[in-house]
């Protein structure tokens, strides 16, 4: 199911990870499993709450990559569209561990934004790329996801993010 | 006062009947509010101000420093208007509110940009306003909010910009508003609060 060239490199990964806060691993998944994940998704719920968020999103199980990850971490599926976003807010507060983020996205446009961006001390961008799975220290930082603007219009960003948390 | 505004506008009572009864919250849009020729030299100088990309998760924009800086006639005989005895007093006559004091700066928002649902509050702020310095083709209309319980419902009123429109509303905790994004066109204005 995953590129080979990971499954052999997890270490080299981790020490990336730690050294430089962030790791993409791209063709992360092989062409049939990132397929067979792109055309299993569940049912997504819309949600608008206009101070903090608007999205569609749903719970999802990937037993598959626990023994890469050498954890079960709950994955969440999200898909944004034109209008969508996410908002910093008051109530948000950084959490110690690593966001995992596994990109369904085929043929984004860049222009119309969307990006999953960490604030902190140097601000991390992960734009839109599929079968891309990147790696997130999360500590001193916190999320948010670019409002999509037209340039968006009938297309969906979907991803799915999931978290390990610190030892 | 007389020569920056012109002189068809119903009278501060009228105004304030106006304002204080608008929904979702008091607001006032005084359509080709100002003297034609010197809100186009306004204009003018304006657009040759350096703007500066303004990125967030709330918005995105190009917004010049505040006014206060400019070296430009128009523009400090623009703001020493606005922050004039007699413009306060009418503001007053409106709102209800003592203004002492202004922020102001010049916002631009291209194709793409947008400002997402915020009430404003910050500091001293009594009054948020707009001055519309252009039309643009296809978004960019200020939206309102009706709100439950502190919160923001659904858009109660959509302000579409309209150049030389001057537009404002009473900053309070329930007063959510967005402008939506520009699909077509430029939205050029000068933005700031009374406080």
């Amino acid at each position: 199911m995953i590129n080979p060239a990971y499954l052999s490199n997890w270490k080299v990964i981790q020490r990336t990870l730690k050294k430089e806060g962030s790791v993409s691993l791209h063709q992360f998944l092989l062409p049939d499993a990132y397929k067979r994940i792109q055309h299993s998704l569940p049912k997504l719920k819309r949600e608008e709450h206009l101070l903090s968020h608007r999205y569609a999103s749903a719970p999802i199980q990937l037993p598959e990559l626990a023994s890469f990850l050498s954890c079960h971490p709950l994955f969440t599926i999200f898909s944004f569209t034109w209008k969508d976003y996410t908002i910093l807010h008051d109530n948000l507060k950084e959490t110690k561990g690593t966001d995992i983020i596994l990109d369904l996205t085929n043929n984004w446009p860049e222009e119309a934004c969307g990006q999953i961006i960490y604030k902190g001390k140097e601000d991390i961008i992960i734009p839109a790329k599929g079968n891309t799975m990147t790696l997130v220290n999360t500590a001193g930082k916190i999320r948010y996801i670019k409002y999509v603007n037209h340039h968006g219009k009938g297309k969906q960003r979907v991803f799915l993010l999931g978290r390990m948390a610190a030892p | 006062m007389n020569h920056w505004i012109r002189e068809n506008n119903p009278s501060e009572r009228e105004l304030h009947t106006v304002f204080t009864q608008a929904k979702p919250f008091p607001h006032l849009i005084l359509p080709d509010f100002f003297d034609e020729q010197k809100i186009l030299s306004v204009l003018r100088s304006l657009l040759k101000e350096k703007w500066y990309p303004k990125q967030a998760d709330l918005f995105s924009f190009k917004q010049t420093n505040d006014l206060v800086s400019s070296q430009q006639k128009a523009l400090q005989d623009f703001r020493s208007f606005l922050c004039s005895p007699d413009f306060l007093q009418f503001m007053k006559e409106i709102t209800g509110c003592t203004l002492r004091k202004i922020d102001l700066a010049g916002t631009l928002y291209e194709p793409g940009d947008y400002l997402l649902c915020h009430d404003d509050q910050l500091d001293k702020r009594k009054i948020a306003f707009f001055v519309y310095l252009s039309t643009p083709e296809e978004g960019g209309e200020l939206a309102l909010f009706s709100s439950r319980n502190g919160i923001p419902i659904e858009i109660g009123k959509h302000i579409k910009p309209a150049f030389n429109t001057f537009a404002f509303f009473e900053v309070s905790p329930l007063s959510f508003h967005q402008v939506e994004e520009v699909l077509k066109g430029q939205r050029i204005a000068i933005s700031g609060w009374f406080s």
